[in-house]
């Protein structure tokens, strides 16, 4: 547990007197996402030593972290107190540290009744292309003073500044967890997840698979399991899994490392669509895998870009080349040009020479 | 920024595109808009426009961008920040017109709507549906959800659902420059910096919202109302910690000192102990099971913790009359002054016994009298200073307290402003909880949409020589240390 952070503002300080592009690295967990920019001269700062809980308070269910830590290391902290983190990104073999987390902005499956990272993060010190250490944000639950500084650095992946500290909201731990797997079609799963999600229900997980329905239940015992009772009837030959199943199965999703994802060779494109978790069926018998209800769905294989884009902006959404493919290039469709301008002028307001993760997003940016 | 000096080629101009009708020049017409919620704060603007097509909305912004006249959006006028406060050079351009909800979409739990649209009204909309459009902030029935988004608006019931950031995905929105920009997705997150965030509380300041799209959730099977007396404030505060440390997250879980109580009784009759320091009210909702759980829990722990009394809604009516106290406190207070001004500052719960000791020792210093009402989930605290705009200086009088108290608030660990936005109303408060290097990033990304600064100038982030200059007057050191060697400080 240490404090880095005035050697984290000096080697930036160094690097922009000598226009030396940066790339931020944490656990290094997340090198296979974004644009490849490793080959490009950049010189890599990593926040992997600048670690440490700063401060917790479990009444005040807030928790004040440096960069680098990781995720496992606050988990390990919260339980103590039988408190979790109010969201549940990918853990990464225990190596993914809270400055990535919020940087990739990656969410597990409970994303859609829990929220994402970017949801609970409270405040955030960053140093930016002036090599200024600035703070934005807060301890506090709800604060709009000035510009949201710290939920515009969730998917920014680290363009606008070194994150070096943030501030984040936690909760209690949920009482009791279930989890129903029933056979479904892809169309039926679609429907059912949503229907599903308009209900006053403990929702917590629902992902379709390999022709499997996935509904999770979280929260208070007596709701779990009234609502198991009502959900069987609905069900196509539904069972309850094992507690030791459930637990591998949710955590190997939220982990990424469920078959899906492993059995893939290193150069096939993965392609994740964010989009309306209503959006029907499409390109039937590929191989899909729809999580959040519906509205992050993954498809392996090589398809034209702007075809999938074109579907993805159909349902109000996006796709990306999430893994795999030739990573040099653009990652996602050009955004027209006012939002390319914003996003510029945005980059520039941060990182005038732009020096930080260059290239990791966008090629022009 | 150039003087108007042609607002009659403007207004001309706009008559070509727009209703003659709502081009509004004479000064009788526009001094319905010379101020928001926040009445201290008046200004007349040069002109007010209401255009009705979003295509109108963008060559209204388009001439003020070439003529760099500034320009105020408007939504319902509800701003308890003076955000929405004409500028004296420039045009209000009011989304009154835009009221439509564009569509429901069930399924997919979302809904569409105009800018002008009122918070209540979503929900009103949604609810044959068994849906809901969580955030609530108390002036739900006028507010628009245009105002909501510019504000980052919050509510009782954001302490489990959320503000209004938490609930919004995707929002249309015109440029200064008039362009028009979608940000967000159907979907819950978009490639990038996440720009959404920065659009939501952005105080009318980055761009004209035209559209948005809201989540909505499902209405919770049931939800029953603790209604708690306790002899201290402090003895309120620490059940507020207990419940949350047994792992309940309440719907809402709201505080009131014994001055609020009592004139919130007398305005509702909603049965509130008027012998009590201290009020909480405790909201449970969730499926039926799950209720009656946590109702016995907490109720239990209230007891135990020394509440002098614990009532339990026993039917929708008696949950309504329960809130009806809280949610009118601000008039019921209202009713035992002349005027009142409401305050907004955030602080982490732990420190209420310490901030509210503080404020009664002011109030007695200020010779103000001051009633409290709380969402102590979430740490926002809504001090009510009674005060009468007749007698000469004691409008500033309570300014300057209003002022110390949100300095209290930064210096206890919280922040100025927790749900009303900065507004005009506590610009000079940003330079307690900012340094100039800060300010400086805010003013970067402000050019980043905005580069003249004719979008609603003046508002929410403050000049670097005002905010010298009111650290200089304060008399203790500002809370503006850089951190480490990043700068120098002003």
């Amino acid at each position: 547990m240490s404090d880095l952070s005035s050697k984290l503002v000096d080697q930036v300080k160094a690097c922009i007197d000598n226009n030396q592009k940066i790339i931020i690295e944490g656990g290094g967990t997340k090198k296979a996402l974004g644009r490849d920019t490793y080959n490009t001269g950049a010189q890599v700062i990593t926040t992997k030593e600048h670690t440490g809980i700063i401060n917790y308070e479990p009444v005040e269910l807030v928790m004040t972290v440096r960069a680098g830590t990781t995720l496992k290391e606050i988990d390990a902290a919260l339980a103590e107190n039988n408190q979790v983190l109010a969201c549940d990104p990918p853990r990464f073999d225990g190596n993914a540290t809270f400055g990535g987390s919020l940087a990739a902005h990656l969410s597990g499956p409970s994303r859609p009744w829990l929220g994402s990272i970017r949801d609970h993060v409270l405040g955030v010190n960053l140093i930016n292309g002036n090599g200024e250490h600035l703070r934005f944000g807060g301890k506090v639950m709800k604060n709009v003073a000035g510009y949201d500084v710290s939920r515009l650095q969730a998917g920014a992946m680290g363009t606008l500044g070194l994150m070096t500290e943030m501030s984040f909201k936690v909760l209690p731990k949920l009482a009791v967890t279930s989890t129903l797997r029933a056979e479904a079609t892809q169309a039926e799963a679609i429907r059912i997840m949503n229907e599903f999600s308009g209900q006053p229900k403990p929702l917590m997980g629902a992902c379709w698979l390999n022709n499997h329905l996935y509904l999770r239940l979280s929260g208070a015992k007596s709701a779990v399991e009234g609502t198991l009772t009502q959900w069987h009837k609905k069900l196509t030959n539904p069972k309850e899994l094992s507690p030791a199943d459930a637990l591998s199965f949710w955590s190997n999703l939220r982990e990424q490392r469920d078959s899906f994802f492993s059995e893939r060779d290193a150069d096939e494109s993965l392609w994740r669509f964010s989009l309306s978790s209503a959006a029907p069926v499409h390109l039937e018998g590929e191989r899909w895998l729809l999580d959040w209800a519906g509205s992050q769905r993954f498809l392996k294989g090589e398809f034209p870009q702007t075809e999938l884009s074109a579907w993805a902006r159909e349902y109000g959404g996006e796709v990306v080349l999430y893994q795999g493919g030739d990573r040099t290039q653009e990652i996602i469709t050009e955004p027209n040009s006012v939002m390319k301008t914003l996003q510029k002028n945005i980059k520039h307001s941060f990182d005038p020479q732009n020096i930080f993760n260059a290239g990791r997003l966008y090629s022009w940016m | 920024m150039k003087q108007l000096n042609n607002i009659e080629i403007l207004a001309e101009t706009f008559r070509q595109f727009i209703d003659p009708e709502y081009v509004i020049v004479d000064q009788e017409t526009q001094k319905v808009y010379e101020c928001d919620g926040l009445a201290a704060y008046t200004e007349m603007p040069k002109l007010v426009v209401l255009p009705e097509s979003i295509e109108q909305v963008q060559r209204v912004l388009k001439l003020c961008h070439q003529q760099k006249v500034p320009v105020v959006a408007r939504g319902a006028g509800t701003s308890l920040s003076a955000g929405a406060t004409p500028h004296k050079d420039g045009v209000v351009l009011s989304l009154a017109k835009f009221k439509n909800i564009l569509e429901i979409n069930t399924l997919a739990r979302t809904a569409r709507l105009q800018p002008g649209v009122r918070n209540l009204a979503i929900s009103e909309a949604a609810n044959e549906d068994g849906l809901y459009y969580a955030p609530d902030p108390s002036s739900q029935i006028a507010c628009s959800i245009g105002g909501n988004v510019a504000e980052n608006a919050g509510g009782v019931h954001c302490l489990k659902y959320g503000l209004t950031v938490h609930n919004v995905l995707k929002i249309q929105m015109v440029t200064v420059e008039g362009e028009l920009v979608t940000i967000g997705s159907d979907g819950l997150d978009s490639f990038g910096a996440d720009m959404l965030a920065l659009i939501n509380g952005s105080e009318g300041m980055l761009g004209v919202i035209t559209e948005i799209t809201v989540k909505l959730l499902p209405l919770p099977e049931k939800a029953q109302v603790i209604l708690a007396g306790f002899d201290s404030v402090k003895t309120a505060g620490d059940s507020v910690g207990a419940i949350i440390s047994e792992g309940i997250i309440p719907g809402g879980l709201e505080m009131m000192d014994s001055y609020a109580i009592k004139a919130a009784e007398a305005f509702a009759n909603a049965g509130y102990p008027l012998d009590a320091q201290a009020l909480l009210l405790c909201e449970v909702d969730g499926t039926l099971e799950e209720v009656q759980e946590h109702i016995d829990q907490v109720a239990g722990l209230f007891k135990k913790l020394g509440a002098t009394s614990v009532r339990i809604s026993q039917s929708e009516a008696e949950r309504a009359l329960f809130w009806k106290g809280r949610k009118s406190a601000f008039p019921a207070v209202g009713r035992l002054s002349p005027d009142y001004y409401c305050m907004d500052g955030t602080i982490p719960r732990g420190q209420l016994s310490h901030v509210l000791t503080e404020i009664n020792r002011m109030s007695e210093v200020y010779d103000l009298r001051v009633a409290n009402v709380f969402h102590a989930g979430d740490g926002n605290l809504h001090p009510l200073i009674l005060f009468d705009s007749s007698v000469p200086g004691e409008f500033e009088k309570t300014e300057e307290f209003g002022g110390k108290i949100l300095e209290l608030c930064v210096e206890v660990g919280g922040c100025i402003t927790g749900e009303h936005g900065v507004g005009l109303e506590k610009i000079r408060q940003m330079a307690v909880q900012f340094n100039d290097l800060e300010i400086a990033q805010f003013h970067g990304i402000k050019a980043a949409f905005d580069a003249n600064g004719t979008l609603n100038p003046g508002k929410g982030i403050p000049v670097l020589k005002r905010c010298q200059e009111y650290r200089a007057l304060r008399k203790k050191p500002a809370n503006d240390e850089v951190l480490n060697q990043g700068g120098s400080a002003a």
